[in-house]
């Protein structure tokens, strides 16, 4: 069903771009399958040069090699270790990712529409917005232990904010004829809200929850680098203190993918459920 | 006739405040519309034309005097009025036929007869074909009769609207005034119709209400006798439009150079 809408997008843009006028009749170059290739070879052109100057120009104790990250890398899926240290950062960045949409989209909300709460508490928003939410890792760290709860917590209050004040803004910027307009057909306020203000709040909170990704993912990370014995970050930490080049290349090479999953996750959801955005773009 | 206006406006005085400085709109304010009428209201941009819609739609409360509907003050929001504004605030997110059936689902209209009226007011707004696409794929014109449909078709008494077809170029605003017309011909429903342009409102009225710079205040009004059906294409060439026409330009050119955007 959501694949089917989001090709229906798809078409819709593509049919779109086909009736624009341009300048010069469409080179093969904007084709996507030209244009997959074109990345695929750049890729591969990178990795080769890679392999081929480290060890050669550049002493392999810095830059490792491809084929030695590679090597890592099935080292880690054979032993178990890839799957449970990739399973544990992508649930805590999952989990934080989850409880902070939710409480930052409410919050949010609730402030959009009363303007006059908004308008006291500002100050206080702002000063813990200003604070870098990473340095309060050390105090979760006394509340929450070292485990899931702390970095999922971490995570959550990062999320919190990106998400809450672009619902916040969202909401405010809702038409205001709008609801008029749709209060005199008879709707009651839940109904304003749902029919209206949500919808239109959603392409602001979309920029909110696409902000967010790769913000989770530091949650995640940065909790684990600072206080774990498990998931990405701790194997990106274990491997740098073992002068392990491979391995933290490696990690870094498993983050990517993580980030890359939760970006297209998002970016999906999105597709379906701003799909009416599509076609004035 | 007797004396039953659908809508009054008695000694209505609108006041708006800048921060704390109060900004007169309306000014001691007397009309009477009586059901099944199409009145215009004329004036100089900045006189509280959209003012007197949102009094008559309970959006907005009277500093003194009153706003009576049928009989009773209006005190809170007039779930009797339809409201058609310049923008046609379609919901974006939504399809034709979900903006058209909005007040009907509100209303807890059954589906039954939902797809019945949805089926009857894209045939009378001439947007059958069109009922999935979203507002962003119509044309003006086409989103002016969406926003139309959508209002007639939960059967306001009254049908309020603010400069509707200010926004669509010359050609396309005589075809909607035609459009609207026939329309207005078939379901005959008490019309207020805000607008700046002269033509506009001859075209379409039984009677038009002129109104003076800020503060806003009846200066004239006039009823308008041309016969109807009215063709808004050869209308304006007839003697007698053009004699209404300098009625009111009279009435209307000094204050015009008050008004605010000159």
């Amino acid at each position: 069903m959501t694949e089917r809408i989001v090709n229906e997008a798809e078409r819709r843009r593509i049919k779109r771009a086909e009736d624009e006028f341009s300048d010069a009749p469409r080179s093969p170059m904007d084709m996507p399958a030209i244009r997959i290739g074109i990345r695929l070879l750049m890729i591969t052109v990178f990795l080769i040069t890679w392999e081929y100057v480290s060890g050669r120009w550049i002493e392999e104790y810095w830059v490792s090699r491809p084929t030695e990250v590679w090597a890592k890398i099935v080292e880690w899926w054979q032993s178990g270790d890839l799957v449970l240290h990739m399973g544990i950062t992508s649930g805590e960045a999952m989990s934080g990712f989850l409880i902070g949409t939710i409480l930052g989209g409410v919050v949010g909300f609730i402030f959009g529409w009363y303007k006059r709460i908004a308008d006291i508490l500002d100050p206080f928003i702002i000063a813990i917005y200003s604070l870098p939410k990473v340095a309060l890792a050390p105090l979760f760290i006394i509340w929450f232990g070292i485990g899931f709860e702390m970095k999922v917590i971490l995570t959550a209050v990062i999320v919190f904010f990106l998400v809450f004040f672009n619902t916040y803004s969202g909401v405010r910027d809702t038409s205001r004829e709008l609801i008029d307009i749709v209060r005199l057909m008879g709707a009651k306020t839940p109904q304003v809200l749902w029919w209206v203000v949500l919808p239109s709040a959603l392409t602001a909170i979309f920029v909110g929850l696409r902000i967010s990704v790769p913000y989770a993912l530091i949650g995640a990370v940065v909790g684990e680098m600072m206080a774990s014995n498990r998931g990405v970050g701790f194997l990106l930490m274990q491997s740098a203190g073992q002068f392990d080049t491979a391995g933290t290349f490696a990690a870094l090479l498993v983050l990517i993918v993580i980030s890359a999953v939760f970006n297209e996750t998002i970016r999906h959801l999105e597709a379906y459920l701003l799909r009416w955005k599509d076609v004035q773009r | 006739m007797i004396d039953s206006p659908i809508l009054e406006f008695r000694d209505v005085t609108k006041v708006f405040y800048k921060g704390t400085q109060p900004v007169v709109a309306l000014e001691g304010l007397n009309i009477k519309i009586q059901e099944g009428e199409f009145v215009s209201v004329i004036g100089p941009s900045g006189c509280g034309k959209s003012t007197l819609l949102n009094l008559a739609a309970g959006l907005s409360p009277a500093a003194k005097g009153d706003v009576i509907y049928r009989g009773s003050p209006v005190d809170k929001i007039n779930l009797s009025v339809g409201y058609i504004t310049q923008h046609d605030n379609l919901l974006p997110w939504a399809t034709v036929r979900k903006n058209i059936t909005m007040g009907l689902k509100i209303r807890n209209v059954p589906t039954a007869e939902r797809k019945q009226r949805l089926e009857h007011y894209l045939e009378l707004t001439g947007l059958k074909g069109f009922e999935n696409h979203y507002p962003a794929e119509l044309s003006g014109g086409m989103r002016k009769r969406c926003s139309l449909a959508r209002t007639l078709i939960y059967s306001p008494e009254m049908v309020l609207m603010d400069e509707p077809f200010s926004a669509l170029d010359a050609h396309v605003k005589m075809i909607m005034h035609k459009e609207l017309l026939r329309i207005w011909d078939e379901e005959r429903k008490t019309i207020l119709f805000i607008t700046h342009d002269l033509v506009e409102a001859i075209t379409l009225s039984d009677r038009i209400i002129v109104l003076s710079a800020r503060p806003g205040q009846v200066k004239q009004v006039m009823q308008v006798d041309l016969p109807r059906p009215r063709d808004p294409f050869t209308l304006h060439t007839k003697p007698e439009f053009s004699a209404i026409f300098e009625t009111l330009w009279d009435g209307l050119k000094d204050d015009i150079y008050k008004g605010e955007n000159v």
